[in-house]
């Protein structure tokens, strides 16, 4: 490890403590996630397999790079660029407030960087603002791939393993095993709502229950005929019928118009309605973007 | 928060994503797929020119090791295809002796089965099939030396990616029925004969989608009838790949395939060859597998046909 000095402990990982380093060599600071083998009798984790290959698939400008790979017998090493904080700590911040501009701009660098993820055949199925990157010249890049994995093939999906509550879709709520895009256009649509909000997350249940209320408050809850086969889901239950609100002007009152359009096709219960990443990018709310963004070459 | 998770219930059955039309319908994942598929496929052969001990009929043997393996393990179709691909990888570029074939095949399946499945093959089961010829410290040790010599490029692009692709495109009837399950089976097949490791992943996708076809409509149909020449002809403009290549493909897949068919595939591995290797086999009634299901990834749990040694290609199902 003689080529990286190591500054400081960022944080922990979903498989392994985060340092800040220099590179010895030419001084860029970059991030290392260190992995221990040892205390697994399974070699090298799987989530580590699977953010290091896909991540060497993924080189975009939205998407964290992962430079480069050390190994001992005890312990690997990702070497990633770094960034300065991630979307939380932004909010954080912020101190509530946020100007709209950004939020179109961080808007859009997610969506084109979920938009390249998903032309490459992977999903990321974990988007949170802890996973979203960013550095000082406001670029945003998704992280955390441990749970992303490439899916050519129809792919096995996990039970427990997927998705902070918050940004669950609620077919995934219900029990749904069946993962598609649409599981991360969801969660788009949750951060798009907390970007405008400088940081209010939109559905802070506490529970399943309390989860899948908290949506259905604001969204109506769905029936068979807008959703069909939703009584069929392995964990539907029915819940009390809400109506929903005329608008979304209450929820989320600084954004445009045409933005609470694009939020609420986003926000659709049932998943095969929901946006595509290419569709959203196309969404007029995006209109009037700075060129200077829309641009950016991968 | 993460409280929550445990209360959920581990659910026994994995199920599998259905076809997302996002995914397939967009000609970019396509154009992504063909785009970079070349980068995973061997360019020459390591027998010639890499390896000097170990000759076509060992890695034959170890093929078939591992194919038994995902079968008994009911593993992902593409699990097998992606580890026989590290693989031939590693043999291109390190020589190994042929004593360390079968250690280096149980790595491979470890890493693919690793990277695709909710509940891979552990180590500890590894070791058991190889009749514990192999050690959990050199599993490990390899492990990191095939990631090393890979350079962690353990995404290779399989024929099982392009499939569903095809048939969405394709126009066919019923493109989701028995043909898609039985063009993953020829695939899975495929990566027995090592020429195939030099064909683009594409290239064997259509091959095998066409052999599955034709021999779900009438295996006698000749490989220059018209049915076969339409499919094809919808293949090329679907993956811009030349007609006579693409006919050149099938017909050896399909020569292949017919090859396979018992009694061919109880002589290929009989016991004097796998001991002459020191490998063991990991079923202990005979070494052909009774049965040749490779699990297929639909949403239903498919029934494994429980029938005996197939008598013919055509009837093996998938």
């Amino acid at each position: 490890m003689q080529k990286y000095e190591k500054l400081e402990k960022i944080g922990e990982g979903t498989y392994g403590t985060v340092f800040k380093a220099k590179n010895r060599e030419n001084q860029e600071i970059v991030a290392l996630k260190r992995v221990r083998l040892d205390d697994d009798d399974e070699g090298v984790p799987s989530s580590a397999l699977r953010e290091i290959c896909l991540l060497k698939e993924l080189k975009h400008h939205n998407i964290v790079r992962l430079h480069d790979v050390l190994h001992s017998d005890t312990k690997l090493t990702l070497v990633f660029e770094h960034c300065d904080q991630d979307l939380k700590k932004y909010f954080d911040s912020l101190n509530g407030e946020i100007d709209s501009d950004q939020v179109q701009s961080l808007m859009y660098q997610l969506l084109r960087g979920l938009a390249f993820c998903h032309s490459k055949n992977v999903l990321h199925r974990d988007l949170k603002p802890q996973n979203l990157l960013i550095n000082k010249n406001g670029e945003l890049k998704l992280a955390d791939f441990g749970l992303a994995r490439a899916f050519g093939i129809p792919v096995r999906c996990y039970s427990a393993e997927v998705v902070t509550l918050w940004y669950r879709p609620p077919d995934v709520l219900f029990g749904a095993k069946l993962y598609t895009t649409s599981i991360d256009m969801w969660s788009a649509g949750c951060i798009f709502a907390e970007l405008s909000n400088a940081g209010r997350p939109l559905f802070p249940g506490s529970d399943i229950d309390d989860q899948l209320k908290r949506i259905f408050k604001l969204l109506g809850t769905p029936t068979e005929e807008a959703w069909p086969g939703l009584s069929q889901l392995p964990d539907f239950k029915p819940l009390p019928m809400y109506q929903p609100p005329s608008s979304f002007s209450q929820v989320v009152p600084k954004m445009t118009a045409k933005g609470r359009d694009l939020l609420q096709k986003l926000l659709l219960c049932n998943p095969a309605l929901r946006l595509s990443a290419d569709e959203a990018m196309a969404h007029l709310y995006f209109n009037d973007l700075h060129s200077s963004i829309k641009s950016t070459t991968t | 928060m993460e409280d929550l998770f445990c209360c959920e219930a581990r659910v026994d059955f994995e199920c599998r994503a259905y076809a997302d039309p996002v995914l397939l319908k967009d000609g970019r994942v396509l154009h992504n797929l063909l785009s970079s598929e070349e980068r995973h496929v061997l360019s020459s052969s390591y027998f010639d020119c890499v390896q000097s001990e170990l000759k076509p009929h060992m890695r034959k043997i170890v093929t078939e090791w591992m194919l038994e393996v995902c079968e008994e393990q009911q593993c992902q179709p593409d699990v097998y295809w992606l580890a026989v691909n590290y693989m031939d990888r590693f043999l291109s570029v390190s020589p190994i002796t042929k004593s360390r074939l079968q250690l280096l095949g149980a790595v491979c399946l470890f890493l693919a089965s690793k990277l695709k499945e909710t509940s891979p093959l552990t180590a500890d089961k590894l070791v058991l099939y190889t009749d514990r010829s192999i050690n959990f410290d050199e599993l490990w040790q390899w492990e990191l030396l095939v990631l090393n010599r890979l350079k962690w490029d353990i995404c290779s692009i399989t024929p099982h990616d392009f499939v569903d692709h095809l048939m969405t495109r394709l126009d066919v009837s019923n493109p989701w029925g028995p043909v898609r399950r039985t063009a993953h089976g020829y695939i899975a097949l495929c990566a027995l004969e090592y020429k195939f490791a030099m064909c683009p992943p594409s290239m064997i996708a259509c091959a095998c989608v066409v052999a599955a076809i034709r021999n779900e409509l009438d295996p006698t149909m000749s490989a220059t009838d018209f049915t076969v020449n339409d499919i094809i002809a919808q293949l090329q403009t679907i993956t811009h790949i030349e007609t006579e290549i693409l006919r050149g493909c099938f017909e050896q897949v399909d020569e292949f395939l017919r090859s396979l068919a018992p009694p061919a595939l109880i002589a290929s591995c009989d016991v004097t060859s796998n001991a002459s290797l020191g490998l063991v086999s990991c079923s202990t009634e005979s070494n052909i597998p009774s049965n040749l299901s490779i699990p297929t990834a639909t949403i239903t749990k498919n029934d494994h046909e429980k029938a005996g040694t197939p008598t013919d290609v055509r009837d093996i199902h998938f």
